[in-house]
Protein backbone atom coordinates (compact mmCIF):
# COMPACT_ATOMS: atom_id res chain seq x y z
CA UNK A 1 0.00 0.00 0.00
CA UNK A 2 1.05 3.79 -0.99
CA UNK A 3 2.73 5.36 1.75
CA UNK A 4 0.91 8.81 0.35
CA UNK A 5 -1.77 10.08 3.34
CA UNK A 6 -5.34 9.62 2.93
CA UNK A 7 -7.10 13.01 1.08
CA UNK A 8 -9.19 14.71 3.91
CA UNK A 9 -12.12 14.54 1.73
CA UNK A 10 -11.64 10.66 2.11
CA UNK A 11 -12.10 8.79 5.35
CA UNK A 12 -13.61 5.81 6.79
CA UNK A 13 -17.11 7.19 6.22
CA UNK A 14 -16.39 7.37 2.67
CA UNK A 15 -18.62 4.94 0.93
CA UNK A 16 -18.40 3.68 -2.75
CA UNK A 17 -19.90 6.16 -5.70
CA UNK A 18 -21.50 4.44 -8.03
CA UNK A 19 -20.79 4.36 -11.37
CA UNK A 20 -22.91 7.28 -13.32
CA UNK A 21 -25.28 5.99 -16.55
CA UNK A 22 -22.85 7.62 -19.07
CA UNK A 23 -19.95 5.59 -17.49
CA UNK A 24 -22.51 2.72 -17.58
CA UNK A 25 -23.79 3.54 -21.01
CA UNK A 26 -19.93 3.46 -22.42
CA UNK A 27 -19.42 0.15 -20.60
CA UNK A 28 -22.41 -1.40 -22.23
CA UNK A 29 -21.68 -0.12 -25.12
CA UNK A 30 -17.70 -1.20 -25.08
CA UNK A 31 -18.93 -5.21 -24.46
CA UNK A 32 -21.76 -4.97 -26.92
CA UNK A 33 -19.15 -3.73 -29.68
CA UNK A 34 -16.57 -6.59 -28.25
CA UNK A 35 -18.70 -9.31 -28.49
CA UNK A 36 -20.56 -8.40 -31.69
CA UNK A 37 -16.55 -8.70 -33.08
CA UNK A 38 -16.76 -12.09 -31.01
CA UNK A 39 -19.65 -13.98 -32.96
CA UNK A 40 -18.32 -12.17 -35.91
CA UNK A 41 -14.76 -14.13 -35.64
CA UNK A 42 -17.06 -17.57 -34.31
CA UNK A 43 -18.83 -20.05 -36.55
CA UNK A 44 -21.93 -18.72 -35.75
CA UNK A 45 -24.58 -16.57 -38.77
CA UNK A 46 -24.74 -13.20 -39.14
CA UNK A 47 -28.56 -13.59 -38.05
CA UNK A 48 -27.63 -15.37 -34.89
CA UNK A 49 -30.06 -15.09 -31.98
CA UNK A 50 -29.31 -14.60 -28.71
CA UNK A 51 -30.36 -13.19 -25.49
CA UNK A 52 -28.52 -11.01 -23.31
CA UNK A 53 -29.61 -10.84 -19.75
CA UNK A 54 -29.23 -7.15 -19.09
CA UNK A 55 -29.60 -7.21 -15.54
CA UNK A 56 -26.37 -9.50 -14.83
CA UNK A 57 -24.25 -7.58 -17.63
CA UNK A 58 -24.96 -4.14 -15.73
CA UNK A 59 -24.30 -6.16 -12.33
CA UNK A 60 -21.07 -7.24 -14.19
CA UNK A 61 -19.92 -3.69 -15.03
CA UNK A 62 -21.03 -2.08 -11.23
CA UNK A 63 -18.64 -5.22 -9.74
CA UNK A 64 -15.84 -3.82 -11.91
CA UNK A 65 -16.46 -0.45 -11.02
CA UNK A 66 -16.69 -1.65 -7.26
CA UNK A 67 -13.17 -3.40 -7.64
CA UNK A 68 -11.59 -0.08 -9.15
CA UNK A 69 -12.83 2.02 -6.67
CA UNK A 70 -11.31 -0.11 -4.16
CA UNK A 71 -7.79 -0.36 -5.76
CA UNK A 72 -7.95 3.52 -6.21
CA UNK A 73 -8.92 3.99 -2.25
CA UNK A 74 -7.07 1.22 -0.51
CA UNK A 75 -3.91 1.14 -2.81
CA UNK A 76 -3.94 4.51 -4.42
CA UNK A 77 -3.57 2.55 -7.75
CA UNK A 78 -5.17 3.26 -11.30
CA UNK A 79 -6.17 -0.18 -12.65
CA UNK A 80 -4.44 -1.49 -15.67
CA UNK A 81 -6.15 -2.91 -18.78
CA UNK A 82 -5.09 -6.54 -17.71
CA UNK A 83 -6.91 -6.21 -14.27
CA UNK A 84 -9.87 -5.11 -16.10
CA UNK A 85 -10.04 -7.50 -18.53
CA UNK A 86 -9.81 -10.32 -15.61
CA UNK A 87 -12.34 -8.65 -13.68
CA UNK A 88 -14.39 -8.64 -16.85
CA UNK A 89 -13.40 -12.70 -17.90
CA UNK A 90 -14.24 -13.21 -13.93
CA UNK A 91 -17.72 -11.81 -13.63
CA UNK A 92 -18.91 -12.71 -17.28
CA UNK A 93 -17.98 -16.10 -15.51
CA UNK A 94 -19.96 -16.28 -12.85
CA UNK A 95 -23.05 -14.15 -13.73
CA UNK A 96 -22.93 -16.14 -17.56
CA UNK A 97 -25.41 -12.81 -18.63
CA UNK A 98 -25.12 -14.39 -22.49
CA UNK A 99 -27.09 -17.17 -23.92
CA UNK A 100 -27.45 -18.75 -27.73
CA UNK A 101 -31.24 -19.20 -28.31
CA UNK A 102 -31.05 -20.04 -32.21
CA UNK A 103 -32.05 -23.92 -32.26
CA UNK A 104 -29.33 -23.96 -35.09
CA UNK A 105 -26.43 -23.88 -33.36
CA UNK A 106 -27.43 -25.52 -29.94
CA UNK A 107 -24.48 -27.58 -29.17
CA UNK A 108 -21.49 -28.14 -26.82
CA UNK A 109 -19.72 -24.89 -28.28
CA UNK A 110 -23.19 -22.81 -27.89
CA UNK A 111 -23.07 -23.52 -23.86
CA UNK A 112 -19.96 -22.69 -23.29
CA UNK A 113 -20.53 -18.88 -24.54
CA UNK A 114 -19.97 -16.91 -21.74
CA UNK A 115 -16.47 -18.99 -21.35
CA UNK A 116 -15.52 -18.59 -25.00
CA UNK A 117 -16.07 -14.81 -24.74
CA UNK A 118 -13.96 -14.70 -21.52
CA UNK A 119 -10.84 -16.38 -23.09
CA UNK A 120 -11.88 -14.21 -26.68
CA UNK A 121 -11.29 -10.69 -24.08
CA UNK A 122 -8.23 -12.56 -22.35
CA UNK A 123 -6.63 -13.41 -25.91
CA UNK A 124 -7.46 -9.47 -26.69
CA UNK A 125 -5.21 -8.66 -24.64
CA UNK A 126 -2.58 -11.16 -25.00
CA UNK A 127 -2.88 -9.65 -28.91
CA UNK A 128 -1.99 -6.58 -28.01
CA UNK A 129 0.98 -7.43 -25.50
CA UNK A 130 2.45 -9.44 -28.34
CA UNK A 131 1.87 -12.64 -26.42
CA UNK A 132 -0.64 -14.04 -29.03
CA UNK A 133 1.52 -16.82 -31.14
CA UNK A 134 -0.12 -16.96 -34.43
CA UNK A 135 -0.79 -20.84 -34.38
CA UNK A 136 -4.58 -22.19 -34.11
CA UNK A 137 -5.28 -20.99 -30.51
CA UNK A 138 -8.93 -23.15 -30.63
CA UNK A 139 -6.45 -26.24 -31.09
CA UNK A 140 -4.13 -26.08 -28.71
CA UNK A 141 -3.82 -27.81 -25.20
CA UNK A 142 -4.09 -24.65 -23.34
CA UNK A 143 -6.92 -23.30 -24.77
CA UNK A 144 -8.93 -26.38 -23.95
CA UNK A 145 -7.88 -26.63 -20.22
CA UNK A 146 -8.81 -22.88 -19.89
CA UNK A 147 -11.92 -23.48 -21.33
CA UNK A 148 -12.67 -26.19 -18.93
CA UNK A 149 -11.42 -24.63 -15.93
CA UNK A 150 -13.20 -22.14 -16.95
CA UNK A 151 -16.44 -23.72 -16.70
CA UNK A 152 -15.77 -26.31 -14.23
CA UNK A 153 -13.83 -24.75 -11.67
CA UNK A 154 -13.77 -22.34 -9.40
CA UNK A 155 -12.10 -19.14 -9.29
CA UNK A 156 -11.55 -15.83 -6.99
CA UNK A 157 -11.27 -12.72 -8.08
CA UNK A 158 -7.54 -12.22 -7.59
CA UNK A 159 -6.84 -15.60 -9.12
CA UNK A 160 -8.30 -14.45 -12.23
CA UNK A 161 -6.26 -11.25 -12.19
CA UNK A 162 -2.94 -12.90 -11.19
CA UNK A 163 -3.76 -15.28 -14.13
CA UNK A 164 -4.01 -13.28 -16.92
CA UNK A 165 -1.45 -10.63 -15.83
CA UNK A 166 0.91 -14.13 -15.59
CA UNK A 167 0.19 -14.99 -18.65
CA UNK A 168 0.28 -11.18 -20.68
CA UNK A 169 3.60 -10.45 -19.15
CA UNK A 170 7.34 -11.78 -18.84
CA UNK A 171 6.96 -12.83 -15.39
CA UNK A 172 6.81 -16.54 -16.33
CA UNK A 173 9.09 -16.25 -19.30
CA UNK A 174 11.97 -14.74 -16.37
CA UNK A 175 11.64 -16.41 -13.75
CA UNK A 176 11.00 -20.26 -15.29
CA UNK A 177 12.13 -19.94 -18.87
CA UNK A 178 12.92 -23.72 -19.92
CA UNK A 179 11.58 -25.21 -16.96
CA UNK A 180 8.58 -26.34 -18.59
CA UNK B 1 -31.95 13.59 -25.74
CA UNK B 2 -29.56 10.41 -26.29
CA UNK B 3 -31.87 7.59 -27.48
CA UNK B 4 -28.98 5.19 -28.39
CA UNK B 5 -29.75 1.56 -27.70
CA UNK B 6 -27.22 -0.69 -26.30
CA UNK B 7 -28.30 -4.28 -25.86
CA UNK B 8 -31.50 -2.97 -26.52
CA UNK B 9 -31.35 -0.51 -23.99
CA UNK B 10 -31.55 3.25 -23.86
CA UNK B 11 -28.94 5.04 -21.15
CA UNK B 12 -32.44 5.88 -18.93
CA UNK B 13 -33.13 2.46 -19.42
CA UNK B 14 -29.55 1.51 -17.93
CA UNK B 15 -29.92 3.89 -15.67
CA UNK B 16 -33.07 2.18 -14.22
CA UNK B 17 -32.08 -1.41 -14.03
CA UNK B 18 -28.79 -0.08 -12.54
CA UNK B 19 -30.55 1.71 -9.61
CA UNK B 20 -32.74 -0.87 -8.93
CA UNK B 21 -29.22 -3.48 -8.44
CA UNK B 22 -28.07 -1.21 -6.32
CA UNK B 23 -31.32 -0.74 -4.67
CA UNK B 24 -31.53 -4.75 -4.23
CA UNK B 25 -28.25 -4.89 -2.77
CA UNK B 26 -28.38 -2.58 -0.05
CA UNK B 27 -31.54 -4.24 0.84
CA UNK B 28 -29.92 -7.85 1.17
CA UNK B 29 -26.64 -5.92 3.63
CA UNK B 30 -29.18 -4.65 5.37
CA UNK B 31 -30.73 -7.61 6.07
CA UNK B 32 -27.85 -10.04 6.79
CA UNK B 33 -27.01 -7.20 9.38
CA UNK B 34 -30.31 -6.96 11.17
CA UNK B 35 -30.25 -10.71 11.67
CA UNK B 36 -34.10 -9.77 12.19
CA UNK B 37 -36.31 -11.78 11.06
CA UNK B 38 -39.49 -9.75 10.76
CA UNK B 39 -36.69 -7.39 8.77
CA UNK B 40 -35.55 -10.04 6.59
CA UNK B 41 -39.29 -10.65 5.70
CA UNK B 42 -40.18 -6.87 4.90
CA UNK B 43 -36.70 -6.94 2.90
CA UNK B 44 -37.82 -10.28 1.04
CA UNK B 45 -40.70 -8.17 0.80
CA UNK B 46 -39.10 -5.26 -0.44
CA UNK B 47 -36.61 -7.42 -3.16
CA UNK B 48 -39.83 -8.87 -4.40
CA UNK B 49 -41.92 -5.72 -5.41
CA UNK B 50 -38.36 -4.43 -7.32
CA UNK B 51 -37.91 -7.55 -9.04
CA UNK B 52 -41.85 -6.91 -9.95
CA UNK B 53 -41.46 -3.42 -10.99
CA UNK B 54 -38.68 -4.09 -12.74
CA UNK B 55 -39.80 -7.07 -14.79
CA UNK B 56 -37.09 -9.60 -14.27
CA UNK B 57 -39.78 -12.57 -14.02
CA UNK B 58 -41.48 -10.97 -17.08
CA UNK B 59 -38.05 -11.50 -18.95
CA UNK B 60 -37.37 -14.97 -17.20
CA UNK B 61 -41.13 -16.49 -18.77
CA UNK B 62 -40.30 -14.51 -22.21
CA UNK B 63 -36.52 -16.47 -22.03
CA UNK B 64 -38.34 -19.92 -21.00
CA UNK B 65 -41.38 -19.59 -23.79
Amino acid sequence: MSNQPIPPNLNEETTHAIISDGELFDALQALEEHFQQFLSFSKYAPDLTYFVSRYDLIDVIIQVHKREAYDRFFHRMEMSERKRVALYAFWILKFKPFKITDVRFLDDDSENVNETFAIYLICAILFYANKLQKTAVEKSGFYQNMLYAFRYRSFSVDSMILFVEAISTDTFEREYNGIV
Amino acid sequence: MNKKKVFGLTLEEAGRIKSSLVRWSGVSRSAKKQRDGSRFCDALEEGAKLLCEDKTFVEVFDVQR
